[in-house]
């Protein structure tokens, strides 16, 4: 859950950078992500869709969890604010207003390919391509050993995936992409997700962060995960993520060694 | 909804190109159509309503509401029964306040409005013989406070939201000004769309978040029994054999709030 909330503000955040680039240019850039000039618009009507549904779906699933973890408590009204009852049906709207999943991926297909005047199909989804490539990059991020390894690796895996999304979407034509249109919706913003838990582990190798970019690329949420019979370490790399490093020293060593 | 009608209406606000400067600045040579006066006056009233949309003191402050939904369904809004007709206020320029309501006649129904208690809200309505819908601006209410309208027919019965009144209404004589060009309004309206769906994106973040931070508190306060395997696993590994129980409990809580994330829901 810990690791879905981090992918959510992600994405969201990501939407709100790229929002306020088409709302007024900066010459300076003042983040960690690197938006190609003039394609902050065709990314943000992009990436609005698709963020809005992987938060919204994430959050109802999300809090529905949550309710469970803290047992039968979660089921009552309780004072605000820990009234997660009254959160889980708040969130349940949040995927029906301002367009349900079918309008979104219908928006979504026809920002990947708009129609151009000429009555062709523009290629917007090649800004995605070149947003990636920007941002994954050649930078392997200076992190040596095990971080560095683990990094590279995601890199690797970010950049296969969108590859096969990229020859699929080339392929197919917009009414076989509104159809399979959830599934290319998630997919791509497993990639898109993907390359910002890579860049906040970039920035300064923290332990908890290389972990996120770590379980997001190599697990996948599937069955690709190995299964841990020992679970020592896995379970002090949950501890962390949810509750972060003890104290500085513990921090220190995260950053260190990320030791898998 | 504010924020995006807010960002709507300012791309509204810039004055045609066509004016040349020297004719605008000498006010003996204008002499103004009916059009032209009515643009100057619709972007006049839209940047009032900006301010209003853009200012941070309550009591100027106004909020917009954005009615889509209609009793026939469609979410894209291509069934839009309600209609606009184009109905200019004739006589004297005295009656400026009713002037500014705008030349449109608006009747119909709204099936889903949000945010029923807001000052403006922007919509879309069919106009006479075009297919295509278009974007409209209202205010509640007229200069004198009576309504603009707009009856509140029935509130709403919603299982979440609550603070956010959504309601039927319905729409009778109600006076608007048309925002663009007709025939636009899916185009005009979705400037407002983009920017709700971005604040909706955070509001699905800041409720996850904060149902974490209440499930974490609650699990790392409260002892839950541990597992007997994943308690020895543990207690053998080092680095958790200097922690207290408290820590035991807590890994135990955040290997469960982890797990969900390695559940094939994410597939779907």
């Amino acid at each position: 859950m810990e690791l879905l909330t981090r992918a959510a503000t992600h994405l969201a955040f990501l939407n709100v950078y790229l929002l306020s680039l088409s709302e007024s240019a900066v010459d300076t850039p003042v983040s960690s992500v690197v938006v190609p000039p003039h394609s902050a618009h065709k990314l943000l009507r992009l990436v609005t869709p698709l963020a809005k549904v992987v938060t919204t779906k994430l959050s109802i699933a999300v809090i529905s969890e949550t309710v469970e973890a803290v047992g039968g408590i979660g089921l009552l009204e309780n004072e605000e604010p820990l009234n997660l009852a009254r959160l889980l049906r708040d969130a349940q709207v949040l995927s029906s207003w301002e367009g349900t999943t079918e309008v979104l991926v219908a928006d979504l297909v026809a920002s990947l390919k708009r129609p151009s005047p000429d009555g062709r199909e523009e290629r917007t989804y090649s800004l995605m391509g070149d947003f990636l490539r920007e941002n994954l990059g050649e930078q392997s991020g200076g992190f040596q050993g095990d971080a560095g390894d683990v990094l590279e690796r995601c890199k690797l895996a970010i950049w296969t995936e969108w590859e096969q999304l990229e020859e699929l979407i080339e392929a197919g034509s917009r009414e076989e992409l509104i159809a399979a249109g959830r599934r290319i919706l998630w997919r791509l913003s497993w990639v898109i997700v993907g390359a910002m838990l890579l860049i906040d582990a970039r920035r300064d190798g923290d332990g908890a962060a290389v972990e996120a970019a770590r379980r997001w690329v190599t697990e996948r949420g599937l069955l690709e995960g190995k299964v841990d019979l020992a679970g020592g370490k896995e379970s002090a790399w949950d501890a962390v993520l949810v509750f972060g490093a003890d104290d500085r020293a513990e921090r220190e060593r995260d950053r260190n060694g990320h030791r898998l | 909804m504010t924020d995006g009608a807010a960002r709507l209406l300012s791309r509204h606000l810039a004055p045609p190109r066509s004016v040349p400067q020297t004719q605008a600045l000498d006010f003996t040579a204008v002499t103004l159509t009916e059009d032209e006066r009515e643009a100057e006056t619709s972007r006049r009233v839209f940047k009032r309503a900006y301010n209003r949309l853009t200012s941070r003191f309550p009591n100027i402050r106004w909020t917009n509401g954005q009615w889509m939904t209609e009793r026939p369904g469609g979410l894209d809004g291509a069934r839009t029964e309600t209609t606009a007709v184009y109905r200019p206020f004739s006589g004297p320029m005295a009656e400026r306040p009713e002037q500014e309501m705008g030349p449109w006649v608006v009747n119909g129904h709204k099936f889903f409005s949000s945010a029923t208690d807001s000052d403006m809200a922007i919509f879309l309505a069919r106009t006479e013989g075009n297919k295509r819908l278009s974007a409209f601006y209202a205010p509640m209410r007229m200069p004198n406070g009576d309504s603009n309208g707009v009856r509140i027919t029935r509130l709403k019965p919603k299982m979440g939201t609550r603070a956010l009144p959504s309601a039927e209404i319905e729409l009778k004589g109600m006076r608007a000004w048309l925002i663009g060009h007709e025939g636009d309004g899916i185009r005009e309206i979705s400037t407002i769309l983009g920017v709700t769906r971005v604040h909706n994106s955070i509001c699905a973040v800041s409720f996850m978040r904060r149902a974490l931070s209440v499930a974490k508190v609650r699990c790392s306060r409260f002892s839950t029994s541990i597992p007997p395997p994943l308690l020895s696993v543990l207690r053998s590994d080092r680095r958790h054999t200097r922690r207290s129980s408290r820590h035991l409990v807590g890994a135990s809580c955040a290997r469960r709030l982890c797990t969900f994330a390695r559940s094939p829901r994410w597939s779907c």
